[in-house]
């Protein structure tokens, strides 16, 4: 027994239905060309953002780097300042020199937030402790790792060191302590081409330490904007838009093309030949006169 | 062939022996003080028969400073055994100048005991003639050190550019000053007091410490010069604008030689540097020739 298949049968639709029906799908096509690239620049933004972040954050643990280099170099010159040694042998006159002298001798930095010495049991040399300039009153020798603290609107980063009497470390005499205003220092080391500095936000509650080498890590930030990736962006959404005119653009003028140079003289033509079933004369429309159908 | 290699080793052999000498020769020395204290000091080994001759910085500042390198490299030059010590001012191994508004709990005692710890020190190393040679205000370190029982091995004592305590302070002014401090320590006050004193504008001290220097004035070293048994030399400068325009005057009126160097400063810098090493290479030798 043969298949037969069912037999779809159209009624005849006007031309200008499939000449619709063409465009439709020409601007559906066009259109999808759209989304995928703009999917696609999506997609690039959105993966120079995360390199953007990487960047910023790998400059952050850079400047932290810089600024424990800085505060080493701050020890080692604090080492050799004859002034300094003296106050570990005699802390009789200490507070005159933690105020006087520490930081405004020029011998370290004087963006110093606050120096403080402490004596071999890790008290500080100071008899009374100052509110103005809050380093710890005791340090623990034997844990003297870096941290972070904020307090207030800045975060303080705190280095303790060892006070040597000389540079071949034989003999210890106490021990040093610097904080640094977070904030102002990684403004001061250095340029940064991927962070917003000013939007660093410490993330810490106040008064809670963090360990130096956890606080990249706890830092929030934002980046600078790339302004080749800005530009990028630009002539990718002005090109996408420009593409969505023309396709409007030369959509509308083939629909126009369509009906003026195919659905008008076939409709004509269809016209007369309904006229010469009809039993009209053929040469009576005056289209036909001159011999021309299309 | 073989004479030529003998004598290139023997050339090697002889350069390194020098270096390894001289390197011996001088060198920075670690000294503790009675007071537990390390200080330390220039030396250079000389001629054994020759006297040492110790070369005294002047006030705050350390063996480095420019009038004393030149000193030393001329006597060590010319033979002498030198030792060039850096008061230590209190502090273990001062190494630089002490700012004048650093704590300064020092005292003109202290500084004279150090000095005979290093005039000890050298007639232990074996040498029993000493001379002593003064920069500045170091000459009042001296002349306080020959005021307690100085050493005999002490033969002479050479000052450049002694100072004149009452340049920028008068007498009424240093003695209004000596009071207050006495009348401070009266009341057992140890709080630092901050005066004018020498060049300092600023000096920063207890009131004990600041007395042991301001207790001097022209008339006391005048005196002590006049006192001193150790043969005493001064050398001064023409230009020396940290001393009244009397004050070589009254030197030369109580009998001390002096010698002035035309046209030098207090640091006898420039080109009288070589004029300052020859002065001082004469009263060394004149000396030598008076034992």
């Amino acid at each position: 027994m043969p298949l037969s298949f069912p037999r779809w049968r159209f009624s005849p639709r006007p031309i200008a239905h499939y000449a619709l029906v063409l465009s439709l799908i020409l601007i559906t096509a066009l259109a999808w060309l759209a989304v995928a690239v703009l999917y696609d620049t999506a997609h690039l933004k959105e993966e120079v953002a995360l390199s953007d972040e990487k960047l910023a954050r790998q400059e952050l643990d850079e400047a932290i780097v810089l600024l424990t280099e800085h505060a080493y170099r701050t020890a080692q010159a604090m080492m050799a300042w004859d002034e300094a040694r003296q106050q570990l042998e005699d802390p009789i006159y200490y507070g005159y020199w933690r105020h006087s002298r520490a930081l405004a001798a020029g011998v370290i930095p004087d963006t110093l937030a606050a120096v403080d010495l402490y004596d071999l049991n890790g008290h500080s040399l100071s008899t009374v402790s100052s509110k103005e300039a809050s380093m710890p009153d005791s340090i623990r020798p034997q844990n003297i790792q870096p941290f972070m603290k904020r307090e207030g609107e800045h975060g303080y980063v705190y280095y303790f060191f060892p006070f040597y009497r000389s540079p071949d470390q034989v003999h210890l005499l106490g021990y040093m302590g610097f904080k640094f205003d977070l904030q102002q220092e990684l403004h001061q080391l250095r340029k940064f081409r991927y962070l917003d500095l000013s939007s660093v936000d410490i993330g810490v509650n106040e008064d809670r330490s963090v360990p130096l080498h956890e606080l990249v890590s706890r830092l929030a930030f934002q980046t600078i904007a790339n302004p080749e990736t800005r530009a990028l962006e630009k002539i990718i959404s002005r090109s996408f838009y420009e593409i969505v005119a023309i396709i409007v653009l030369i959509s509308l003028l083939a629909y126009l093309a369509i009906v003026s140079v195919i659905t008008k003289p076939l409709r004509h033509l269809s016209s007369h030949i309904d006229d010469m079933r009809r039993g009209k004369g053929i040469l009576n429309r005056p289209g036909f006169r001159g011999g021309h159908l299309v | 062939m073989k004479w030529i290699f003998r004598s290139l080793l023997a050339t090697l052999i002889g350069m390194l022996a020098s270096v390894t000498v001289s390197a011996n020769a001088s060198h920075i020395v670690d000294a503790q003080l009675p007071s537990g204290k390390v200080a330390s000091a220039y030396f250079q080994a000389g001629k054994k028969d020759r006297p040492a001759v110790l070369v005294l910085h002047g006030f705050l500042q350390t063996r480095a400073f420019p009038t004393v390198v030149s000193v030393v490299e001329a006597v060590s030059t010319a033979g002498y055994t030198s030792l060039a010590p850096t008061l230590s001012l209190g502090i273990t191994k001062r190494n630089k100048s002490l700012p004048c508004e650093a704590v300064h709990m020092h005292t003109m005692e202290e500084d004279a005991a150090e000095l005979a710890f290093w005039v000890r020190w050298l007639v232990k190393k074996g040498y029993p003639s000493v001379i002593l040679v003064g920069h500045s205000y170091g000459n009042l370190q001296l002349l306080t050190y020959l005021g307690r029982q100085p050493s005999p091995a002490v033969k002479q004592v050479l000052m450049i550019s002694l100072t004149d305590v009452e340049k920028k302070q008068n007498a009424q002014q240093r003695s209004a000053l000596a009071e207050d401090l006495r009348s401070r320590i009266a009341k057992g006050s140890r709080a630092l007091v901050d005066a004018e004193m020498g060049h300092c504008n600023k000096y920063v001290s207890p009131p004990a410490a600041l007395l042991s220097y301001v207790s001097i004035s022209r008339e006391s070293i005048l005196g002590a010069l006049a006192k001193s048994t150790v043969p005493t030399e001064v050398i001064m400068g023409s230009k020396d604008d940290r001393m009244g325009p009397d004050w070589i005057e009254k030197l030369i009126s109580r009998g001390i030689v002096v010698r002035v160097i035309p046209g030098a400063s207090h640091f006898f810098d420039n080109q009288y540097e070589f004029d300052l090493q020859e002065s001082v290479l004469k009263s060394l030798q004149g000396a030598a020739s008076k034992r």
